[in-house]
């Protein structure tokens, strides 16, 4: 089985704000889809992301508070998951719980040597 | 027996049966046509029985009916050809007698197995692989899927959907050789069988007696998948060991009213011996094959629970030992919790406590209702009544399960008396 990540994007700000029992309910939700993938041995790994960082550019190493403060679709997290082939990646992304919660996921496989 | 009984009971046995025999026959692009004339099988069937009464023999009246309604459509389909296609009797007969063919007992079990294997197809996630295996092959209805996996009816049928438009696909030709293919999809095949038994065993969700025929439906497509040899069938006997060995505790792990009986107070004469000796058998079998793979060590924890005379005699440090190879080959943090719960009656709670302590700073994990047990457990053993209450707390508040509940607040009420 190939690997493939998973980056899950949202807006950030609105995560800053989220209540803690929304948050919990949005955790128990993600728990219960690893749980299933966990099952099928198609979870590697994977965990949200806090929702502030660093960010660094160019030679002269320019850095700021990160990521994209004010994008809407800023990575809020990642999962490594194997699948059997790329359509199935896709399909196992589509059942996120992020795109349940205005989100979006972009699926990209491991790069191999052949 | 009311007729509607019988009806229920007679589609669960020959539905998936019936549209797999149509399938291979009208070929993948007529699923909803298979699927549909099925259905109508079973109306007519209702409608007639009520009136007249069962026939002698139901299934041979199914079976003959939903083969003359499977002809009419050959038929209707060759009028409206009639201005290209001069009709030809000779033809005719052909169609005729492929159809009593695909009709034929073994032909019936061969295009059952075809269709699992279809159903299991590769571009599709498990889960929705899971739903459709249950829907065409396993004829379960869409709103049984729906309560044996806890999803939203219009959830299930959209999925359905949009797995039948992959099944259409030039790669689920079924007439072509399909065991050459199946070797091949035999893991996937496996894991979809998993699958249907978890979703059926585990306690969390869903409706108890439909549960159960998940689990019975998932260990008779293993069966079935054994009587394939070519298939090199170690696996699949390591698969089914697993799900008889836990079916046989089947009936000591709750009370008749419901409640969750732990396995230690579980009473161990009530487990299903016959179940543990054909379990083992087929535990032996699978151990012919690749000794690290999961099904196997799955199985072979399982069977060391069933083996063991009392709580306190199971052999701890090989269940760990079982578990540390498991996580070698799958880790995720449910094999670490398990494999946590092992060492904590292995080598005891001093040594458990600083592992499953580090599982609780896992996100996905940490508020998880089992490892809160396990925790609290760890701090009973070290006589820490204040900090297992805790514990039980955070599990109480993890789970949305009744049956959980109820005996997560007696463990609760057992601590404060303590």
């Amino acid at each position: 089985m190939k690997q493939y990540m998973l980056f899950l994007r949202e807006d950030l700000q609105a995560v800053k704000q989220m209540s803690p029992e929304a948050m919990q309910a949005d955790i128990d939700e993600y728990m219960g889809w690893v749980e299933e993938l966990a099952k099928t041995g198609h979870f590697l790994s994977g965990e949200p992301l806090e929702p502030e960082g660093t960010y660094i550019r160019s030679a002269e190493q320019l850095q700021t508070d990160g990521p994209f403060i004010e994008a809407k679709e800023a990575i809020s997290g990642y999962f490594l998951i194997q699948a059997e082939t790329p359509e199935q990646a896709v399909e196992i992304a589509k059942s996120c719980p992020i795109l349940k919660n205005g989100g979006a996921i972009e699926v990209r496989p491991i790069l191999q040597y052949a | 027996v009311s007729v509607e009984a019988t009806i229920a009971n007679l589609y669960r046995q020959e539905a998936g049966r019936m549209t797999a025999a149509l399938f291979s026959y009208f070929g993948p692009t007529a699923m909803a046509q298979a699927e549909d004339l099925v259905q109508d099988t079973f109306i007519s069937a209702l409608q007639t029985w009520k009136t007249s009464g069962l026939p002698d023999h139901p299934k041979a009246w199914l079976y003959r009916v939903c083969k003359n309604k499977a002809l009419n459509e050959v038929k209707r389909k060759k009028e409206l050809r009639l201005a290209e296609d001069t009709p030809n009797a000779h033809l005719q007969e052909l169609a005729v007698e492929r159809l009593e063919q695909v009709f034929l007992d073994h032909e019936l079990r061969d295009s059952q197995l075809r269709l699992l294997f279809a159903c299991c197809h590769a571009s599709l996630s498990p889960k929705a692989q899971l739903i459709l295996t249950l829907k065409l092959v396993s004829g379960f209805k869409t709103a049984e899927i729906a309560r044996c996996l806890a999803m939203k009816e219009e959830a299930v049928e959209k999925g359905l959907q949009r797995s039948r438009i992959r099944l259409q696909g030039p790669e689920t030709r079924l007439d072509v050789p399909f065991l050459q293919r199946a070797a091949q999809r035999l893991p996937v095949v496996q894991l979809v069988l998993y699958l249907m038994y978890t979703e059926g065993y585990s306690a969390s969700r869903g409706e108890e007696q439909i549960k159960k025929e998940l689990c019975l439906e998932a260990m008779r497509l293993c069966n079935a998948l054994l009587e394939i040899p070519s298939l090199q069938p170690n696996t699949t006997h390591a698969l089914l060991a697993l799900m008889l060995l836990h079916t046989a505790r089947f009936g000591a792990r709750a009370t008749a009213g419901g409640t969750i009986i732990e396995l230690e107070m579980q009473d161990r004469s009530l487990w299903d011996k016959d179940l543990i000796q054909l379990g083992i058998r087929h535990l032996n079998k699978a151990k012919e094959g690749p000794q690290k793979h999961r099904f196997l060590l799955e199985a072979a924890i399982a069977a060391q629970h069933c083996l063991a005379p009392t709580f306190a005699a199971t052999n701890w440090p090989l269940i760990y030992a079982l578990y540390q190879q498991l996580e070698a080959l799958h880790p995720s943090p449910f094999v670490h919790l398990n494999a946590g719960i092992a060492l904590l009656y292995a080598q005891g709670p001093l040594k458990a406590l600083p592992l499953l302590q580090e599982l609780e700073k896992h996100v996905f994990l940490g508020r998880h209702h089992l490892l809160q047990l396990a925790l609290a457990k760890a701090w009973l053993l070290l006589g820490e009544a204040p900090q297992a209450a805790s514990c039980y707390q955070k599990a109480l508040a993890a789970t949305s399960v009744e049956a959980e509940k109820v005996f997560i607040q007696q463990k609760i009420s057992e601590v404060g008396t303590a």
